[in-house]
């Protein structure tokens, strides 16, 4: 009979949009003279999330971004406090911490093992004890007593993991730690994980690549827009998210209602085309590619319009930043409907998933973000005249030549 | 399963276990109070000799204006060294405040993303600012040989004024940290209290030169009986009591304001810093 490992009733998280609890004695002042009537915009990070965790389980969170996950592990490790509802925990919970968190750049390497053991809740005697194995984990013997500031991020990540990787603790917590690394490594690290789920040990993880949840999780808790809308085996819970994702991208970004800002001026589409300005559903590396965002204002005119497009890749790191008043095209009125092209020359990315996210903004105020407005694809394409590419992940693709010079 | 935690939307503060939970973490708090040290003096170029260099610079300015320009009454003890043992309590004051008001910003990205008491924080300046009193304290035994003046069995009575230096900076450091993150505008106001503490302390002039209609209000200033105390141990000079245990009283009652204050914003620290 399985035995709980941790039990949500009815929790809620609710933020308070603004400044109401921080800020300065001023506006505290000035929000104590109006009473407490006075209103706040507020926003539910987690909405009455009811849910068992059995021990032993190996639990993946998904859903987009926004959905609650990180909140929903930072009430579990008790990082922030639930606003409704009750948890309970049965056992020792500690979390695997994002690399670098808790280490000091002058600290030498086995200090740092001591502070990071320390701070994610090891005993002094404990990190004394398994510190051969922390060492021999990381394969850094050599550079133990060096500032941790001339590391490389490689030896950071594996330093800090070795240090993680070797608590102990009855659940534990993963926010998209294994996001970075090489790849040798990274696997290494999924072996120890594995070692770990196999001592009877619960893990709570956060991660987009779904890879790596089919991999390590038997469990999944999709989330979205603060609620669970599934748990179960994690193979259903990828299915139903994926299909979700599916058809989201169906409903036109005009009409989608995750998103943020004034509204002064809105997006109403994002159309990827090629250089004959025909719909493109797959860009191949290297060739012409317009984004072509459909806007209008809500304005009778608005001034000093400013639009960014950004380009994620599945990992969630940034790999375009795209605004028009960095590359000199400012826009100085917008009236009505408008439409704005960005335009790539030579589409510098490797193959793979990006996703698109857009923000305008209206005279330095926010005035419509979406998040995760298109997903594009790219291929192999002919961005070098050999076709080749190099391997994905490593990098952008650049114009350059080599000159060989012999005597 | 040996420990259950249970987290519940609005339940009352358990102000007890807080404060064990920090005894749990021990080995944090020592490991923050070491990194601080050896933070504070990697990185720059003179390294430890600035825990030396910064005392003695702001001693030879109060023995210019007190001792040399204004020429204050010492009580019979040589200025250089009234004005060192005054500065000794306040330096560790100042420093502990000062460095505890900030900290648990400093110490986002930690409280952000790992559970711990973050009480921890600011109690891990008091610790790592004691290096710099150690230092100013043998200054000052090093002073005394030079002066020729003889230690007596009172000299041991530094320890319980030590003592209640670090749980005034304890306690001031404690409410500072707190009230910095409810209100940013604390790290604009910590220094105007810190210099108005200075000069309102007898570092360099004794308290019996503040006249009597100001006295209970100077007494009030929790560093007069602790400065007081560390000359009467060590030059045995003139000591009021009464200011003694009225410091105590008022150390006492600010040190648990403060930990109820910051206890009581605990749970809140991640959602508004």
């Amino acid at each position: 009979m399985n035995k709980a490992a941790i039990t949500l009733e009815h929790v809620s998280k609710t933020y308070q949009r603004g400044k109401v609890r921080r800020g300065d004695i001023r506006s505290s002042m000035a929000s104590w003279w109006s009473g407490p009537g006075k209103e706040k915009e507020e926003f539910d990070a987690l909405k009455d999330i009811n849910l068992t965790i059995q021990q032993g389980d190996v639990v993946g969170i998904i859903g987009p971004n926004g959905a609650g996950k990180s909140t929903l592990l930072k009430l579990l490790s008790r990082i922030t406090y639930p606003s409704k509802g009750r948890i309970t925990i049965h056992g020792t919970l500690s979390s695997m911490l994002e690399v670098g968190t808790g280490f000091h750049p002058e600290l030498t390497g086995r200090e740092n093992i001591f502070l990071n053991g320390a701070i994610i809740g090891m005993k002094r005697e404990e990190v004394g004890r398994k510190l051969d194995s922390i060492v021999a984990f990381s394969g850094l013997e050599d550079f133990l007593d060096t500032p941790v500031k001339h590391y490389s991020s490689g030896m950071y990540v594996r330093l800090a993991f070795s240090v993680a990787s070797h608590l102990e603790p009855d659940i534990l917590l993963i926010d998209e730690v294994l996001a970075v690394g090489d790849q040798e490594f990274r696997n290494k690290c999924m072996e120890k994980l594995l070692d770990v789920s196999g001592q009877g040990r619960t893990i709570i993880m956060v991660s987009h690549q779904m890879t790596h949840l089919k991999q390590l999780c038997n469990q999944g808790i999709y989330l979205s827009g603060g609620t669970m809308i599934n748990n179960g085996p994690i193979d259903t819970i990828i299915q139903t998210y994926l299909d979700a994702v599916d058809q989201a991208s169906q409903v036109s970004i005009g009409e989608r209602k995750d998103r943020k800002g004034s509204g002064k001026v809105k997006l109403n589409s994002v159309m990827v085309l090629d250089e004959h300005e025909q719909n493109l559903p797959v860009i191949s590396a290297g060739q012409k590619v317009i984004f072509r965002l459909d806007l209008h204002s809500n304005e009778l005119e608005s001034r000093n319009v400013e639009v960014k497009i950004e380009l994620f890749d599945s990992f969630g790191h940034l790999w375009c930043f795209c605004k028009n008043s960095i590359s000199g095209s400012s826009i100085a009125a917008l009236k009505g409907k408008a439409t704005i092209d960005c335009i790539f020359p030579k589409f510098p990315l490797n193959k793979g998933a990006y996703h698109l996210s857009t923000t305008i903004f209206v005279q330095n105020q926010l005035s419509d973000e979406v998040i995760n407005a298109l997903t594009i694809n790219v291929d192999q394409g002919m961005y070098y005249e050999t076709g080749k590419l190099p391997p994905v992940h490593k990098g952008f693709l650049s114009d350059y030549t080599w000159v060989l010079k012999t005597d | 399963m040996a420990i259950t935690t249970i987290i519940e939307a609005g339940s009352p503060v358990q102000y007890w276990r807080k404060i064990i939970e920090c005894w749990q973490y021990r080995d944090m708090l020592r490991m923050l109070s070491y990194r601080d040290v050896r933070v504070r003096y990697a990185q720059t170029f003179l390294g430890i000799a600035w825990a030396i260099l910064n005392p003695i610079i702001s001693v030879l300015l109060l023995y210019f204006v007190f001792g040399v320009v204004v020429k204050v009454d010492t009580q019979g003890v040589p200025p250089l060294l009234f004005s060192m043992a005054g500065l000794c309590s306040w330096n560790y004051f100042s420093r502990v405040v000062g460095e505890a008001g900030s900290s648990v910003i400093g110490a986002q990205s930690l409280v952000k993303k790992v559970y711990f008491p973050r009480l921890i924080i600011p109690l891990s300046k008091s610790i790592s600012a004691l290096i710099d009193l150690v230092i100013v304290i043998m200054m000052l035994a090093a002073m005394m040989i030079v002066y020729g003046i003889p230690f007596s069995w009172q000299a041991i009575m530094i320890i319980p004024f030590t003592i209640m230096a670090i749980m005034a900076g304890i306690a001031f450091g404690v409410w500072i940290a707190a009230l910095t993150i409810r209100f940013r505008d604390f790290t604009h106001i910590l220094p105007l209290i810190l210099r108005i503490g200075m000069f309102l302390s007898p570092i360099a002039y004794g308290a019996s030169l503040v006249p009597q209609p100001y006295k209970w209000a100077f007494n009030l200033n929790p560093l007069t009986g602790i400065i007081e105390g560390f000359r009467w141990a060590l030059f045995n000079t003139p000591l009021d009591v009464s200011s003694i245990w009225i410091s105590l009283v008022v150390i006492l009652m600010i040190l648990v304001g403060g930990i109820w204050y910051f206890l009581r914003m605990d749970q809140y620290i991640a959602d508004i810093i």
